[in-house]
C-alpha cells in the first residue's frame, strides 16, 4: 500500500521525447521520467503493458514501475524517436510473445478435447486444447487465437491468409 | 539433489563437461525456451556456489549399429554466483514466462520458458530461493509428481484437473458401471432383450410370408397352401400384430427402466456434488455444472431408451437378413452388399458435415439468445444511451446468421440424404436386374416369389444403414456424458472429516493462526506465513487491499479449503481434527456475496437453524437491522424472495444474511465485508448492534472501509498474503505504517466531501 494522491490516480501523463528517456539496461528497459509537476526520477526497470493489445499493439502502452503503478502512458512509440521505438517494440514483442500458426497439420477431436499439430514460426508444434469452443477466440475480423492446456497462446494472424486445408480443419470453431 | 524436471541421460555428461557431479547439484530444472525467444532446451543447475543456465538443444544421435543416444549440444552457458543472486522470480506473460532475479544489485533475466515449463520453474524457484537464503524448505512430494501425462500412452491429459486420457478410456468399464444403476431391473432388461430378439425374428419372417410364401406357395397350383388366400392374409396380419404388440411393450418397459436409471444417476451425482469441497467448484464453472449434468443424463437416457434397443434390433435384423440372403442365393447376395462400403463411406462423410452444420447453427442460436438476454437485461442502459437502433441492428445481424445457418442445415438434409439413398437404390437396381435375369433364365433355381423375397430382405438390410452409420457418434456422445457424470460422482472431496473427529462441547472461541500458508494454484502463494490469534470473545479486524488474501483467511478458518502449511487452531484444536458439525455450528460467516434461496424471508433467516421460533427470527433481524425494512413489506416476514420473486437491494440482502448468521448464534462470527453495500449510517448502527452482542463471541471482521473496524480490539494489516502490521488502532496510527497511510487516505476522502471525524 503506497501513498497515492487522488490527482495521481486520475491524471493522465504521456511520455514525450522531452520528458522521458528510455534506455536498455541489462536486457531490461529503464526510464528516466520528469513529470511536469514533479521531480525527475529514474526507474531501473519498467514494464510495458499494451492497453489495446489486439487493435493497437504499438500505441497506448502503460509504463509501470516494479510495483505495477503507472508512471506514464505512451501514445505511440513512434513519437519517441526511432531508436526508442525499436527498443520499446522489442520489449513489448517479447512480453507479448505468442506462437504463430502458419499452417494447421491436424486437429483431432476427442471427447470435447482436441489435439493440434501445427506449423508454427519455429517448426512443428503439438499441443492439447480443452473445451475447444471456449479456447478458440476470434480477435477482430481476420485474426484468431487458440489457447492450450498450459495457457500458451497460438495465434493465426490472418484467417484469410490460411490455406484451404488448414481452414477446413478449424472451420467448426469460427 | 532436488530434481524438479526429469534429468535425462544426456544431462550427466553435460554436467561433467562443467566439472560437476550429480551430487554437486542442489536443484535442477529444465525449460524449453532460450532468452531470445527461440525454441531450446535450457538447464537450470543450482549448486552450492552458483547457478548455471546452460542453453542448447537435445537431439537423438543415431550411430549405425548402435543404440540411439540422446546428446545435449550446448550453445551457451551463463554462470551466476550464489552470494550475489537474490529475489528469484517468475514473471508470467501471455505465452511465456521469464525467470528473473537481482544479480549484484541489478535486475537480471536468467531464463525464459513457455507456459509448459512454467510449473517446473516455479517449483525450482521455490527450492532454489530457500537454498540461496539458507532456509530449509520442506520437500513437498506433490511437487515432483508429474501427473500431466497419461501413464499408458504418454499423451498429455487434456484437462489438468481431470486425470483422464480420452485415448485410453475404457468404455466397457463405463457401461458396466452404468449397469450397477440398473440393478433391480435385471428382469425387465432381460424382457426387453427377449422382446427385441422376437421383434427382429418376426421382422425377418414377415418378408418371407408376404413374398415367396405367398407367390410360390399360395398362388401356385400343386401346393398344400394353394388358394388358401384368407388364411394367408390372416397369417400376415397376425405376424404384423404380434411384432407391433411386442415392440410397443418393450418400448414401454425400456422407457421406464431408462427413466428410473437416469433418475438414480442424477440423484447420485447431486448428492456427490453437495459432498464435494469448494476447490472442485472453483476449478469448474458452477453455472454450467448443473446444466451439464442435466444434458448428460438426458444424453444417456436417449441413448439407452432409443439408441441401444434400435441398435440391437437392427444388428440382429441385418445379420439375419444377410444370412438368409446368402442361403437363398450367394451371387445375388454379393450383388446386394457390394455398394454397402461405398454407402457407409459416403454417409459417414455426410454425417460429419451435418454435425458441423448443426454445431454451427447451434452456436448461432446460442449467440442470438445471448444477444437477446444481454439487450433485455441491459435495457435501462440501452435506453439511457439511446442505442435502441444499434441493438436492433445487432439482434438483426445475429438473427440473420441463425436463419442462414438453419437454412443450410435444412438444405443439406434435403439434398445430401436423398443422394445417399440413391446409392442404396443403386444396390436395389443391381439386385433387380441381376435377379430378374436369373428368374427369367431360371439360373440357380430363382423364382419370381424368391426374387421378391430377396428384394424384401435387401430392403430390410438397407433401411437401418443410415442409423447404424451415425451410431458411432451417438455412442461417443453417450460415453462422453457417462464419463463426465462418473467423474463427478468419483471426485474425492479434498477436505474430509477425520474418522474420529474431536468434539468440542461448549466451544470458547479462541482462534489461532500459526504460520499458515495456502495457494489456489501451485507455486502462487496467496497466504504466506500468516500468524495471529484472537482470544475468546475478542474481536479482530483484517485490513488490506482487495486481492490481498483477506477472504481466503476466512475460507481457511471455515475449512472450505485445506491449509497447506502451518495450522489453524480453535480452542487449541486443529480445525482439521474438529468434527464438521462442531465447526459449522460454531463458526458463522456473512460473506461479501450473499445468497438468498427462493422462499420467504423467514425461511432464509431460519436456514441455519430450522427450529428457531418466530420470536428468535425477529430478534435476530432486529439486531441485524433488517427488522425495520421487513415490517414495511406488505407480506412482512413471509415475503417471497430469491430468484423470480421480490428483489431486495444489496444492503437489504446483507442485513438478511447477517440475521441468518446471528440466529445461528455461533461462537465465532466472521463478517467478510458484510456491510459493504450499506450506507454509512446503517453500517454504523449495525456494527454497534453487533458489538453489543459480540461480548461473548469471537468476531473477525474483514473490511477495506476502515470506519467499519473502529470498534475492534485489534487489527492485522495484510498485503500480498503476508501480515505487514498488527496492533490496536492507536498503535498502528502511531507506527505510521501502511495502516496509517490508508487511514489518512480515507480520512482525506471524507474531508474532501465535508465530513470530519
Amino acid at each position: 500500500m503506497s501513498k497515492k494522491e487522488l490527482r495521481d490516480v486520475v491524471k493522465l501523463r504521456y511520455a514525450t521525447p522531452e520528458n522521458a528517456v528510455f534506455e536498455e539496461k541489462r536486457g531490461f528497459v529503464s526510464l528516466t521520467f520528469r513529470p511536469e509537476d514533479g521531480e525527475e526520477k529514474t526507474y531501473d526497470r519498467v514494464k510495458l503493458q499494451r492497453n489495446f493489445p489486439n487493435s493497437t499493439p504499438d500505441g497506448y502502452l502503460s509504463v509501470l514501475d516494479s510495483e505495477d503503478n503507472e508512471i506514464c502512458l505512451i501514445r505511440d512509440v513512434e513519437e519517441l524517436g526511432e531508436e526508442t521505438a525499436a527498443l520499446l517494440r522489442r520489449e513489448t514483442a517479447r512480453r507479448y510473445y505468442v506462437f504463430t500458426i502458419k499452417k494447421i497439420l491436424s486437429v483431432n477431436q476427442r471427447y470435447g478435447f482436441s489435439y493440434w499439430k501445427v506449423e508454427a514460426g519455429d517448426g512443428v508444434r503439438e499441443f492439447t486444447v480443452q473445451d475447444t469452443y471456449r479456447n478458440f477466440r476470434k480477435l477482430g475480423a481476420d485474426r484468431a487465437a487458440v489457447t492450450d492446456v498450459d495457457g500458451n497462446r497460438y495465434e493465426i494472424p490472418s484467417l484469410s491468409g490460411l490455406d484451404r486445408r488448414s481452414m477446413k480443419k478449424i472451420e467448426l470453431y469460427i | 539433489m532436488i530434481e524438479v524436471s526429469k534429468m535425462g541421460s544426456e544431462i550427466v555428461p553435460l554436467l561433467q563437461d562443467h566439472g560437476l557431479r550429480c551430487e554437486d547439484v542442489a536443484v535442477f530444472a529444465m525449460t524449453d525456451m532460450a532468452l531470445d525467444g527461440t525454441r531450446a532446451d535450457v538447464c537450470l543447475v543450482l549448486t552450492e556456489k552458483e547457478l548455471l543456465v546452460i542453453t542448447g538443444y537435445v537431439r537423438d544421435e543415431g550411430r549405425p549399429g548402435k543404440k540411439h543416444a540422446r546428446v545435449f549440444s550446448e550453445t551457451s552457458c551463463e554462470t551466476y554466483g550464489s552470494e550475489k543472486l537474490k529475489e528469484l522470480k517468475v514473471e508470467e506473460y501471455i505465452s511465456t514466462g521469464w525467470l528473473t532475479a537481482t544479480f549484484d544489485g541489478e535486475p537480471t533475466e536468467l531464463a525464459a520458458m513457455t507456459k509448459t515449463s512454467l510449473r517446473d520453474v516455479r517449483i525450482f524457484v521455490k527450492y532454489a530461493s530457500a537454498k540461496l537464503e539458507g532456509r530449509e524448505e520442506e520437500i513437498d512430494e506433490n511437487d515432483f509428481k508429474d501427473d500431466r501425462f497419461c501413464p499408458k500412452c504418454g499423451r498429455r491429459y487434456p484437462d489438468p484437473e481431470r486425470k483422464i486420457c480420452p485415448h485410453c478410456m475404457e468404455k466397457s468399464k463405463l457401461f458396466k458401471r452404468l449397469f450397477v444403476f440398473a440393478k433391480g431391473y435385471r428382469r425387465y432388461m432381460a424382457a426387453i432383450l427377449f422382446a427385441l430378439c422376437l421383434t427382429a425374428a418376426l421382422g425377418v419372417i414377415a418378408p418371407y410370408v408376404s413374398t415367396e410364401f405367398f407367390y410360390d406357395k399360395v398362388l401356385r397350383a400343386g401346393n398344400s397352401w394353394y388358394g388358401r388366400l384368407l388364411e394367408a392374409a390372416l397369417l400376415v396380419l397376425l405376424l404384423r400384430l404380434c411384432s407391433m404388440g411386442i415392440g410397443t411393450l418393450s418400448g414401454i418397459i425400456s422407457a421406464r427402466v431408462s427413466a428410473s436409471v437416469t433418475y438414480k444417476l442424477k440423484i447420485t451425482i447431486f448428492s456427490a456434488i453437495e459432498r464435494l469441497s469448494m476447490s472442485f467448484f472453483s476449478a469448474r464453472q458452477t453455472g454450467g455444472l448443473m446444466n451439464q449434468i442435466n444434458n448428460d443424463s438426458n444424453e444417456i437416457y436417449w441413448f439407452f431408451c432409443m439408441g441401444a434397443p434400435e441398435l440391437i434390433r437392427n444388428v440382429i435384423q441385418i445379420a439375419a437378413a444377410l444370412v438368409i440372403m446368402f442361403i437363398m442365393n450367394v451371387p445375388l447376395a454379393l450383388c446386394a452388399v457390394v455398394v454397402v462400403p461405398l454407402f457407409a463411406f459416403v454417409v459417414n462423410r455426410l454425417f460429419s458435415r451435418m454435425h458441423t452444420l448443426h454445431a454451427r447453427s447451434y452456436r448461432s442460436s446460442r449467440a442470438l439468445n445471448a444477444t437477446l438476454s444481454d439487450a433485455l437485461a441491459g435495457f435501462r442502459v440501452v435506453k439511457a444511451f439511446s442505442r435502441e437502433k444499434e441493438e436492433t441492428a445487432r439482434f438483426n445481424d445475429r438473427s440473420e446468421r441463425l436463419a442462414r445457418d438453419s437454412r443450410s442445415v435444412t438444405v443439406f438434409n434435403n439434398t445430401a440424404f436423398p443422394a445417399a439413398s440413391f446409392i442404396m437404390n443403386l444396390s436395389n437396381l443391381i439386385v433387380w436386374s441381376v435377379g430378374g435375369w436369373m428368374a427369367v433364365t431360371g439360373t440357380g433355381g430363382m423364382t419370381y416369389g424368391r426374387l421378391m423375397a430377396f428384394i424384401a430382405y435387401s430392403a430390410l438390410m438397407n433401411q437401418p444403414m443410415f442409423m447404424l452409420v451415425d451410431m458411432a457418434s451417438w455412442f461417443t456422445a453417450c460415453t462422453n456424458a457417462m464419463q463426465r457424470l462418473f467423474e463427478i460422482s468419483d471426485a474425492e472431496p479434498d477436505v474430509r472429516e477425520r474418522e474420529d473427529p474431536v468434539k468440542l462441547d461448549g466451544m470458547r472461541g479462541d482462534v489461532e493462526f500459526k504460520n499458515v500458508g495456502f495457494s489456489y494454484e501451485k507455486g502462487k502463494k496467496v497466504i504466506d506465513g500468516v500468524s495471529f490469534s484472537v482470544g475468546a470473545g475478542r474481536s479482530l479486524g483484517i485490513v488490506g487491499h482487495s486481492g490481498a488474501g483477506k477472504s481466503t483467511l476466512a475460507n481457511l478458518l471455515m475449512r472450505l479449503y485445506e491449509v497447506e502449511e502451518g495450522e489453524i487452531l480453535i480452542d487449541g484444536v486443529n480445525v482439521k481434527d474438529l468434527s464438521f458439525d462442531d465447526l459449522r455450528r460454531n463458526v458463522g460467516i456473512v460473506s461479501q456475496e450473499t445468497y438468498l434461496f427462493v422462499g420467504t424471508i423467514a425461511d432464509n433467516i431460519r436456514y441455519a437453524r430450522p427450529d428457531a421460533t418466530d420470536e428468535d427470527v425477529i430478534a435476530a433481524s432486529k439486531l441485524a437491522g433488517a427488522h425495520d425494512f421487513i415490517v414495511k413489506l406488505p407480506d412482512g416476514y413471509e415475503t417471497m424472495i430469491g430468484f423470480g420473486h421480490k428483489d431486495l437491494s444489496g444492503g437489504e440482502r446483507q442485513r438478511v444474511s447477517i440475521a441468518r448468521a446471528i440466529l445461528l448464534n455461533p461462537k465465532i462470527l466472521i463478517l467478510d465485508e458484510a456491510t459493504a453495500a450499506m450506507d454509512t449510517a446503517t453500517e454504523r448502527m449495525i456494527s454497534e448492534a453487533l458489538t453489543d452482542i459480540s461480548k461473548d463471541r469471537t468476531t473477525i471482521m474483514i473490511a477495506h472501509r476502515l470506519s467499519t473496524l473502529r470498534d475492534v480490539d485489534s487489527l492485522v494489516v495484510i498485503d500480498k498474503g503476508k501480515i505487514v502490521e498488527s496492533g490496536t488502532h492507536d498503535e498502528l496510527i502511531r507506527a505510521k505504517g501502511q495502516y496509517f497511510d490508508l487511514y489518512k487516505l480515507q480520512l482525506d476522502a471524507l474531508r474532501n466531501i465535508g465530513i470530519t471525524e
